[in-house]
């Protein structure tokens, strides 16, 4: 029988807890909250970018460099739409890795991957803020569609 | 798990935590977030080569990488089998965009605490933290797996077998030992009383 060894081992951070001193947790997530509201610009102004990018690279003939960029740029997505609230983008975008990740045999697989960049575009746009119906519709056909590339 | 107790108290002013992560935003919100929760040393970074120096020369509280960066998987892998440095039993969270359950199972191997979802929020980061820092999880150290303890709930050994641990109870219930005792018995033993001096 192989050799395991079980044993506890010192938390550093533990003594950082229950300190008198220290910060309320609610006013520790309120300063997070302010800290996230004045990145906000900037984090903005670099999702547009990728987003633009992810635009591009899917408008080109798919190989496998371009599929693991736009896997990436997806990957981003997810994290930097739902840092500024933007959280239907960010299903959308983790709707297309799903759909990256999955089997991409099917005939419908390039036709799925435009139908998911078309809509990450049109969830970015001020008309479908407002909208609530239809992005919820949105999300549930790319969630088909992801989850059924194949015919 | 429970939620985070809004007057709690934490001091993080004088703990390093090591962030690292392929994409340049997704750092910077783990960094703001952070700094509101009051670390002061947050070093981020995007490569593994500079996670591995830092992990080797600095004495961190916090790891918190996405493990879905090119070699992060394997550098969770090295730094908990990094036996010299102090870091190789720290916290190490998996924060990850895209959590299959092969990427969850392969951050959990690798010997991350958690996973966590992206996007990350100042709540759930909070809490998995303070969770972190208040769990007594063991550690294991065997040929296949350096880590936290996975086993989250102990379910006993598998149905048809004792067991392979000295500790393992058995399933046969023990020979009673003395009657059952009654509701008032149990609440008697239970219930807390002001003692009378």
């Amino acid at each position: 029988m192989s050799k395991v060894r079980v044993f506890t081992p010192e938390n550093r951070l533990a003594r950082f807890f229950e300190d008198p001193n220290g910060l309320l947790c609610a006013h520790a997530l309120q300063r997070a909250t302010a800290n996230l509201s004045a990145a906000r610009p900037s984090l903005l102004a670099a999702l547009d970018l990728k987003l633009e990018a992810l635009t591009a690279q899917a408008a080109l003939p798919l190989s496998s460099e371009g599929k693991t960029l736009i896997y990436r740029l997806a990957e981003d997505l997810i994290s930097d739409a739902g840092a500024v609230g933007l959280e239907d983008l960010s299903r959308a975008a983790h709707s297309l890795c799903d759909l990256l990740a999955g089997d991409e045999r099917g005939a419908n697989f390039s036709a799925a991957l435009h139908v998911h960049v078309a809509a990450l575009v049109a969830l970015r746009t001020p008309a479908s803020a407002a909208d609530r119906p239809r992005r919820v519709a949105v999300l549930a056909g790319l969630v088909r569609l992801s989850q059924k590339s194949d015919p | 798990m429970s939620a985070l107790d809004p007057s709690a108290r934490i001091n993080l002013r004088r703990a390093s935590v090591l962030v690292l992560d392929r994409n340049e935003q997704a750092g910077d919100v783990v960094r703001q977030i952070l700094l509101g929760f009051g670390v002061r040393a947050v070093h981020v970074t995007d490569t593994v080569e500079d996670a591995r120096k830092f992990f080797l020369q600095q004495t961190l509280e916090l790891f918190i990488v996405d493990p879905l960066l090119e070699g992060g998987f394997e550098f969770l892998h090295w730094a908990r089998r990094e036996n010299e440095c102090v870091n190789h039993h720290m916290p190490m969270i998996a924060a990850m965009g895209h959590q299959t359950e092969g990427n969850v199972r392969a951050a959990r191997d690798a010997g991350a605490n958690f996973v966590v979802a992206k996007p990350l929020s100042a709540d759930v980061l909070l809490q998995r933290i303070e969770w972190i820092a208040r769990e007594n999880r063991q550690f294991i150290v065997a040929p296949n797996y350096v880590g936290p303890d996975r086993r989250f709930k102990n379910e006993g050994p598998p149905a048809g077998c004792d067991g392979r641990r000295a500790d393992d109870l058995s399933l046969e219930a023990p020979n009673i030992a003395a009657p059952n005792m009654s509701q008032l018995e149990v609440d008697e033993l239970l219930k807390p009383r002001k003692v009378a001096l």
